[in-house]
């Protein structure tokens, strides 16, 4: 496979402002992370510590075999909600090694709100489920919630993919034969009693895990009947009387040694086989990424530059170089696994998306995963173009990218804008695993052009009455509604709502991705099979 | 979580990752690279740490590792964490020994004050034709003995209960 050329100077004022702004905005997430993961009011560590508790930190690094990576998955989910007090949406999530299994672990932070369900930590916790789902990963569940965060209950409670949901995946996942281990380390009230008894194992921590459906201030409420946390739903009662509970543990260390014994015997399935070669480094370094990832979203880039600084050798193999240029396909190897690339350079046409549909069924027959690297500002509008079907050319694409069996991933590494997001396999396309570079903006239009349609259609109301706007006027009706673009737009917001799986550090893309694909590998791959395409 | 190993009386965690060349060991804030075995017999081997060969023989007796390396003999445990972790007295075990099923009691072997330990025999019982022995769930003392020999019980009854001991 030839390597790939970079153009790149890496000497030029332009690829030194970028480095520098990139640099920032990476340092910045950084720095976002550690203060989500980490920062919490003294006296909720207090509590922790007279409870006896370990912060789930430590409980994961005692759960995890040493040395190995851990993929976190959305660290920033509701950083711009709840005016930022749930940092992490409570919970911790993410794609790990347990006694030498893949594993997704789903942790309540009780250092959170005591581990409070809010909205958006049923949104993770069913999202991780759907994951385990997906990729047919053991689930280790570290429950330690004091239950739904009632004043926002009608948020998470009734509605299709609500708390619900989340007993609902775990007893799909059983169907599955996908095992789920779950360590009782704090209450398991109402809806959360059940996510240990729908795991195939549980275990109980002594002395501070307990399990009822209803706490002993509801029973006193509901019969009158007085009774304590330990004797309604204690270790002792659940693991000698009721059988909710197999094994009762002395501490929280102990409980974790014995969920990383049942994990090391579980059974582990053979991973689907795709090609595969030994792993190459790219040619080029990955920090290189921070001077070609422009500072303004507007600004083209080419996406040869990205592919030479993520995949094996920077090897590309190009599929129809000449044809539909604005949409790069080709393939290349990720630490070895071959995957197909999809990549924009530029908006996207009637050609491009043909080429793209194309290359889509190519990868599906050969087994090879797909990657899709989003830079899109939607697709081409104008007179001319509806007339050459540029509508049903873009069905092709959505219909390719719908049906493909292999598995997909999606960077969204600059702009995702408008029905782009869609045909570049966006959030609602079921890729695998969606990431975002800090940099990046996704909206269905953008910033610009949203606040210009929205001032053109308020303007013409305006004439049919007769009246006109005023320059100033009209800058009064622009203002808010790019601010509040920019806002909703930006990959901070979008990772909030957990319409990604996080925000990475292009840096690391390479890594993430790669055991993302790894993961991905536990589930067969169904034969290709389409809808209709509207030729 | 990471291994334990007693050497000396202290106790080191450590825990071994691949590299590219094998294994590093990773033993407190120290990372070892590489580390590598090979085989000669089943109690000999050479190993290699940090480019550093060694000839070694060893005996490995459950738990326990005898290592001789550099002339001397060196004596190493593995520490289960299922077992370090456990609760190290009895305090999860109950105090009191029930019935397994209904029956008639046969013969009982302990006496109220006497000292018992996890596992002896309290009495024999005969249920559904079958001989079975009630033994002590927990190290204790005889506090009561609910039953004599020829009543008959039900389910679960108490026939035994223990105090702890010194108390």
């Amino acid at each position: 496979m030839q390597r790939i050329d970079s153009v790149a100077d890496v000497n030029s004022q332009a690829f030194r402002r970028n480095d520098f702004h990139n640099r920032q905005l990476a340092a910045e997430l950084k720095e976002r992370q550690r203060a989500a993961r980490f920062d919490r009011p003294e006296r909720d560590f207090e509590r922790l510590r007279r409870q006896q508790k370990l912060f789930v930190r430590e409980r994961l690094a005692a759960l995890l075999d040493p040395e190995t990576p851990f993929l976190e998955l959305s660290t920033l989910a509701a950083n711009k909600a709840y005016d930022g007090e749930v940092p992490t949406a409570a919970q911790v999530v993410g794609i790990g090694i347990v006694a030498g299994r893949e594993v997704i672990v789903h942790a309540d932070d009780a250092s959170v709100k005591s581990g409070a369900w809010y909205p958006l930590s049923v949104k993770k916790i069913v999202r991780a489920l759907d994951i385990a789902i997906e990729n047919r990963l053991p689930v280790i569940h570290l429950c330690d919630c004091a239950g739904g965060f009632l004043p926002l209950q009608a948020e998470f409670f009734a509605d299709r993919y609500h708390a619900g949901r989340i007993l609902r995946n775990q007893s799909i996942l059983s169907k599955m034969g996908v095992p789920q281990v779950a360590i009782v380390m704090g209450h398991c009230t109402a809806a959360g009693a059940y996510v240990p008894a729908l795991s195939e194992y549980n275990i109980m921590v002594e002395g501070t895990g307990a399990i009822f459906l209803g706490g002993p201030p509801v029973v006193k409420a509901a019969t009158g009947e007085q009774v304590s946390a330990e004797d309604l739903g204690g270790a002792l009662m659940h693991t000698n009387v009721s059988g909710t509970s197999d094994y009762v543990a002395s501490s929280e260390m102990h409980a974790i040694a014995i969920a990383r014994d049942i994990v090391a015997r579980l059974h582990q399935p053979a991973k689907t086989w795709i090609d595969r070669e030994a792993p190459e480094p790219p040619a080029y370094s990955a920090s290189e990424l921070y001077g070609i990832i422009p500072t303004d979203t507007r600004a083209q880039f080419d996406m040869r530059e990205i592919i030479a600084r993520l995949v094996d050798g920077s090897r590309f193999h190009e599929y129809q170089p000449r044809y539909g240029t604005s949409l790069l396909c080709g393939f290349a190897r990720l630490h070895g696994y071959q995957v197909g690339i999809l990549a924009n350079n530029g908006v996207l046409f009637g050609d491009s998306s043909l080429k793209g549909a194309h290359f889509i069924q190519l990868c599906d027959k050969n087994r090879t995963p797909l990657l899709f690297l989003q830079n899109v500002t939607g697709f081409m509008v104008g007179r001319e173009y509806e007339r050459r079907g540029i509508t049903k050319d873009g069905a092709k694409l959505i219909m390719a990218v719908s049906g493909a069996s292999v598995p997909k991933f999606t960077i969204v590494c600059n702009s995702s804008h408008g029905a782009g997001t869609y045909a570049m396999s966006g959030r609602a396309f079921d890729p695998r695993f969606v990431f975002s570079w800090p940099n990046s903006q996704i909206s269905a239009m953008g910033a610009e052009q949203a606040a210009g349609v929205l001032t053109h259609v308020k303007a013409r109301q305006l004439a049919r009455a007769g009246g006109r706007l005023s320059e100033q006027q009209l800058a009064a009706i622009r203002e808010p509604i790019l601010e509040e673009y920019h806002e909703r737009s930006s990959a901070y917001y979008a990772t909030s709502e957990i319409w990604d799986d996080g925000i990475l550090d292009p840096a690391d893309t390479r890594t993430a991705l790669a055991i993302a694909l790894s993961a991905s590998l536990n589930t067969p791959i169904d034969a290709p099979q389409y809808g209709v395409f509207r030729l | 979580m990471y291994h334990s190993f007693e050497l000396d009386r202290v106790d080191h965690r450590l825990w071994l990752s691949t590299s590219q060349q094998g294994y590093r060991l990773h033993l407190r804030d120290q990372v070892i690279d590489p580390v590598a075995f090979t085989h000669h017999s089943e109690s000999s081997g050479i190993l290699t740490i940090a480019g550093e060969s060694e000839p070694v023989r060893f005996a490995i007796e459950g738990d326990l590792i005898h290592l001789h390396i550099r002339g001397r003999t060196r004596v190493l445990r593995y520490n289960d964490p299922l077992r370090t972790f456990a609760p190290a007295n009895d305090e999860i075990r109950p105090l009191t020994a029930r019935a397994p099923m209904p029956g008639v009691v046969v013969a009982i072997t302990v006496s109220p004050g006497q000292s018992v330990s996890a596992g002896m025999a309290l009495m024999m019982v005969e249920s559904m034709k079958l001989e079975t022995i009630i033994r002590s769930p927990r190290d204790g003392i005889v506090d009561r003995i609910h039953v004599e020999q020829g009543d008959s019980f039900e389910h679960d009854a108490v026939l035994v209960t223990l105090s702890k001991e010194g108390r």
